[in-house]
């Protein structure tokens, strides 16, 4: 790989991420570069694993901060750099649950997800009531499992890739995920049968 | 067409892999669960962050300099185990070699004082 010896004649829009954070130990305009490709992962990331947009923000801003704080010490393990981000995400909505205590509630003013669609303006509430039980449900999850189904579902990554990031082997993320489903689903039954309804209501009321 | 090298969609696709995961469950079973995986990917949807926000973030991150956010402890944290523990040896060493060092000469000069003091007395 051929490397320009100034910062004027560096392409960062084609360059790789490893060539980039090499770049950035000393150019401010690569790490803007890395920024700019995954903001919004670490975003999501972030927001699924916290339910707001405040808290999401002010967390985000620390990953990137402490990513540029420690950009001169990154080593390439083989690993993404996006592994190297989500590390940090993950430590820091850790801490975060830790001095705040485990939140119970996600807002969902600002969230509306597209997905679901009915005619009736009843069925239209009980969908936005499954829709925040089910993100309750997944919030109760253990960390790796979080980030499993956002990686998954929000970024819509494939299990290998997944299992770059979490350093763990397809066959494991695979795993990993089969035993979410069952966990999910059983915390979604036990949560429908504690407020009395029955749990196959449920899966029959979306009609999939 | 979005995926012309497969006649499948992803969530087809998706579902097919998961069906085949899961050959054990009962039809029931894989049903309750295939649905919550569609559940899923309709609920799990991406959220962007304001334009305001990610423009401002970026400015303060341009305008910082590489390193600068660092303290002294997490630099030195920031090195490998082997290289803390061996300059933790070596300070160390270092430490106890000038303390013995200049041990001698200030035992020296206390009994030159000791001796002046007991001559004077």
């Amino acid at each position: 790989m051929t490397r320009p010896h100034s910062q004027a004649e560096r392409d960062y829009t084609v360059a790789d991420d490893a060539q980039l954070v090499e770049w950035a130990k000393d150019d401010s305009a690569a790490f803007g570069e890395l920024y700019e490709r995954y903001v919004q992962k670490i975003y999501n990331y972030v927001y699924y694993r916290t339910g707001n947009h405040h808290d999401a923000e002010d967390l985000t801003s620390r990953v990137f901060f402490r990513a540029l704080g420690h950009i001169d010490g990154y080593v390439d393990r083989g690993v993404p750099f996006s592994a190297w981000l989500y590390r940090i995400a993950h430590n820091l909505v850790a801490n975060w649950h830790r001095d705040r205590g485990r939140q119970k509630v996600v807002p969902l003013d600002d969230y509306l997800p597209s997905g679901l669609h009915f005619d009736a303006p009843e069925a239209m509430a009980e969908s936005s009531e499954e829709q925040e039980r089910l993100l309750l449900s997944i919030r109760e999850l253990p960390a790796e499992r979080q980030q499993l189904l956002i990686l998954k579902f929000v970024e819509r990554l494939s299990n290998a890739e997944i299992g770059e990031i979490m350093d763990r082997t397809e066959g494991a993320i695979k795993s990993l995920y089969h035993r979410t489903l069952l966990s999910l689903r059983g915390a979604l039954d036990q949560d429908e049968d504690s407020s009395g309804g029955a749990s196959e209501r449920r899966w029959k009321r979306f009609g999939l | 067409m979005p995926f012309p090298f497969s006649k499948k969609s992803p969530q087809d696709a998706f579902n097919d892999l998961l069906w085949a995961q899961m050959q054990r469950q009962s039809d029931a079973q894989l049903e309750e669960l295939l649905t919550l995986a569609r559940l899923l990917s309709q609920v799990l949807v991406p959220v962007k962050p304001s334009d305001a926000f990610v423009e401002d973030l970026r400015q303060q991150l341009l305008t910082a300099t590489p390193g600068e956010r660092r303290t002294w402890y997490e630099r030195v944290r920031q090195l490998p185990p082997g290289v803390q523990l061996a300059a933790g040896i070596g300070g160390a060493t270092l430490t106890a070699g000038v303390v013995l060092a200049a041990r001698r000469p200030v035992m020296d000069a206390l009994d030159l004082w000791r001796s002046r003091r007991s001559i004077s007395a």
